[in-house]
C-alpha cells in the first residue's frame, strides 16, 4: 500500500486532514516545479490528482 | 585364475565404474553449470563451489553402486548425507540472491530467488542420478556400456532440468507507450499514475510496451502472480539495461495486470531499444515453480471423480 508522504496543491481549500505537510503553490507551474523538487528529494513518486493536486506517495517495492 | 587376481579384476572393474560415474556427473555439473545474462552464478567463487560439490554428487552417486554389490548396505546412509548438503545449497543460493536482490536497481523478487535455489539443489540430484546409472551400467555390463550411459545421460540431464519458458504460455507482442493526461498506457492496459510531465516524457522515451496474453486458462493464473511479473521484468532489465536511478521513483518498470482479459502489460525502461532481445528476454523467461498452477485440470479432475 502507498503512504502519501506530502501534497503539493494550488487550491489549498480542497485539501485538508493532516498526516502529511501539505504545500500552496501560486500557480499550476509553481506547483509542478515543487512536486519535482519534492520527488527528488523524498525519492517518492509524484502523482496527480485532479487538475490542481499532486501527492507524493511511498511506493514499497511491490513484490518482494 | 587364483583369488587375488579375480579380486583385482573385481576391483578394477568397480573402480572403473567409481571413476567413470564420476567423472561423468562431474561433465553433467558442468553443462549444467551456466553463467548467462542472469550473471549467476558468474563469480569465480561461486562456481567453484557448485563445481566442486557436482563432483561430490558424481563420486557419492557412482560409489553407491559397488558398495551395494558389495553388500555394504549401511553405504547408503550416505546419500542421505548428500540430501543433506545439497539442502544446505539451496540455503545458500537463497541468502545470497537475497542479500544481493536488495540492491538491484530492479529486484528478482523472492519467487524468483526461491526458483534459482531449488534449481541449484535440483541440479545435484540429477548429478547424482546420472553418475549412479553410469556406474551401475559400467559395473554390470563393463567399461563399453558405461561409457555409452555416459553419452546418452549427457543430453538427457540438460533436457532433464529445462523447464518451461514464457513464450510456452503467453502470445507476445509489443504495443506503445501512450500518456493520457497523468495515466500511462501500455497499449490499451492502464499501467500508473506518473504526475510530472518531464517524467512522463522520459518514460514514453525510454520506455517499451509489451502485452503478453495468455494462451490458457492455466497461463493467465501464471501470469497473474506477481513473482512471475517480477521476473519478467528483472530479466528485460538484465539483459537490456535499465533506465533508473535511486532518486527517480517516478521510473519504475512495471507490469500490470488487465483484469478483464488476464492480459499482461508490461512496461520496461530499457538502455538498449533491440526489439529482437526484448522478444527474446520475455520469450526465455523461466516460469517459476511457486506461479505454475494447473486450475483448469485440477476442476476437470474433480469432475470426473465426482466431487
Amino acid at each position: 500500500m502507498c503512504k502519501i508522504v506530502a501534497v503539493v496543491t494550488v487550491r489549498r481549500e480542497e485539501v485538508s486532514g493532516g498526516g502529511a505537510p501539505v504545500f500552496a503553490a501560486g500557480s499550476p507551474e509553481a506547483a509542478e516545479r515543487l512536486a519535482m523538487e519534492l520527488e527528488k528529494v523524498l525519492d517518492c513518486a509524484a502523482s496527480r490528482i485532479g487538475d490542481h493536486h499532486f501527492v507524493l506517495v511511498d511506493r514499497a517495492p511491490p513484490f518482494r | 585364475m587364483s583369488g587375488w587376481e579375480g579380486f583385482r579384476l573385481a576391483a578394477d572393474r568397480d573402480v572403473i565404474a567409481v571413476v567413470l560415474g564420476t567423472a561423468v556427473g562431474g561433465i553433467a555439473r558442468v553443462l549444467l553449470l551456466r553463467s548467462d545474462y542472469r550473471q549467476y552464478p558468474a563469480y569465480p567463487h561461486g562456481r567453484l563451489i557448485h563445481l566442486s560439490l557436482g563432483l561430490i554428487a558424481g563420486a557419492l552417486g557412482a560409489l553407491a553402486v559397488p558398495a551395494l554389490m558389495a553388500e555394504e548396505y549401511t553405504a547408503i546412509t550416505f546419500l542421505s548425507l548428500a540430501a543433506q548438503q545439497f539442502r544446505e545449497v539451496r540455503n545458500m543460493e537463497r541468502n545470497t540472491l537475497r542479500a544481493v536482490d536488495g540492491q538491484e536497481l530492479v529486484p528478482r523478487g523472492d519467487s524468483y530467488i526461491e526458483g534459482i535455489a531449488v534449481v541449484f539443489e535440483g541440479r545435484n540430484y540429477v548429478v547424482m542420478l546420472a553418475s549412479f546409472f553410469v556406474s551401475l551400467l559400467s559395473v554390470w555390463l563393463g567399461l563399453w556400456a558405461g561409457l555409452a550411459a555416459g553419452a546418452a545421460v549427457l543430453p538427457a540431464t540438460r533436457l532433464l532440468m529445462r523447464g518451461r519458458r514464457g513464450a510456452d504460455i503467453a502470445d507476445i507482442a509489443f504495443a506503445p507507450v501512450r500518456v493520457d493526461e497523468a495515466g500511462v498506457h501500455v497499449g490499451d492496459i492502464y499501467m500508473m499514475n506518473v504526475g510530472l510531465p518531464e517524467d512522463r516524457e522520459l518514460i514514453v522515451r525510454a520506455g517499451i510496451g509489451i502485452v503478453l496474453s495468455p494462451k490458457n486458462d492455466d497461463a493467465r493464473v501464471t501470469l497473474a502472480h506477481g513473482g512471475q511479473r517480477q521476473a519478467i521484468l528483472y530479466d528485460l532489465s538484465a539483459r537490456l539495461g535499465v533506465f533508473r536511478d535511486e532518486g527517480e521513483p517516478a521510473l519504475v518498470p512495471t507490469a500490470k495486470l488487465e483484469l478483464a482479459t488476464g492480459r499482461v502489460g508490461v512496461l520496461a525502461l530499457a538502455r538498449e531499444h533491440d526489439m529482437d532481445k526484448v522478444l527474446d528476454a520475455v520469450r526465455n523467461v523461466p516460469l517459476l515453480e511457486a506461479a505454475v498452477r494447473h486450475p483448469v485440470r485440477a476442476n476437470r479432475k474433480g469432475k470426473e471423480s465426482g466431487n
